[in-house]
């Protein structure tokens, strides 16, 4: 899915592709065949694109940029029961063993952990996985300060399901 | 080779605007599920944009309700695309989904003679 996500990034930079077209596309290719959900980008929806999923007390976190802006700045926050582990990280496509990371329990809510994943800078995408047991909470954001500040965040309650026309 | 390249893209990657539906009557009815996570429910929010006007119908449904139909295409051709979007107690909206595009598309044909037995005659 990051190499389509990387083709499509650079076929709409060399112009072949409007950014809606493109749009469009990325949003078909992260809802599908898999359960990943769009997460809501502020302000500027148009340059960056976001999706989650859970899948077995695992979180599965894509940032990408759709403009030939670079990301700055960027730390993800959650907010879980059980403290979580690190799985696994690609920044533009390159593994990174291991992202700078704060966290406490009960700075925020009483009986939660608190941790903030430190990206810092990327160029096109960010892929963050990691895991915490009877992983429940919708509180995921994520906020970059450059080249614009830019926040995400996940819908805490979910889409209307199995939409049909009925005849 | 770029374009065909971006000529295969197209083509393989999904989206919800290739797909469509015929609707024989042109009354509109569509259905949908409750979210399968997150906050609890509490209304949906939905819209139709007919022959590329948007928002031509909008309206609100309780939780409770899984179905839409008060909207009729009158002329063959018109097409539709619903969207919908839930909304929880506390007032957190989802993410909207939408609909393939139905189209007004009744059949036409000619069906076999009846109430005639052409072997015995009159």
């Amino acid at each position: 899915m990051d190499i389509i996500l990387n083709m499509l990034a650079k076929i709409y930079r060399r112009g072949y592709i409007s950014r809606l077209s493109l749009s469009l596309m990325i949003a078909g290719s992260l809802s599908s065949p898999s359960s990943a959900e769009d997460g809501r980008v502020h302000p500027d929806t148009a340059r960056v694109s976001f999706s989650w999923q859970v899948i077995s007390d695992t979180v599965i976190i894509t940032i990408q940029s759709l403009s030939e802006d670079s990301l700055m700045n960027l730390f993800i926050s959650d907010f879980t029961d059980s403290e979580p582990v690190f799985v696994e990280c690609r920044i533009d496509g390159e593994p990174v063993d291991s992202l700078p990371t704060e966290r406490e329990f009960g700075s925020v809510y009483p009986d939660k952990y608190t941790t903030r994943w430190i990206a810092g800078d990327f160029y096109q995408n960010l892929y963050l996985k990691y895991y915490s047991s009877s992983y429940n909470g919708y509180y995921l954001s994520w906020s970059a300060g450059h080249p614009y500040p830019v926040f995400g965040m996940i819908s805490v309650i979910g889409p209307p399901g199995t939409t049909a026309w009925q005849e | 080779m770029r374009k065909l390249l971006l000529l295969f893209l197209i083509i393989v990657l999904p989206s919800a605007a290739m797909a469509q539906f015929n609707d024989h009557d042109g009354q509109l009815e569509v259905t949908w599920s409750p979210p399968d996570f997150g906050n609890p429910l509490d209304h949906y929010i939905w819209t139709y944009e007919i022959n590329e006007v948007a928002d031509s119908v909008t309206g609100q449904s309780p939780g409770e309700d899984t179905l839409e139909n008060s909207v009729t295409l009158t002329t063959i051709g018109d097409w539709a695309i619903f969207y919908i979007r839930a909304v929880s107690i506390v007032n957190d909206t989802s993410i909207v989904v939408l609909t393939d595009t139905a189209y007004y598309n009744p059949e036409t044909g000619i069906g076999p003679p009846v109430g005639v037995n052409w072997i015995q005659g009159p």
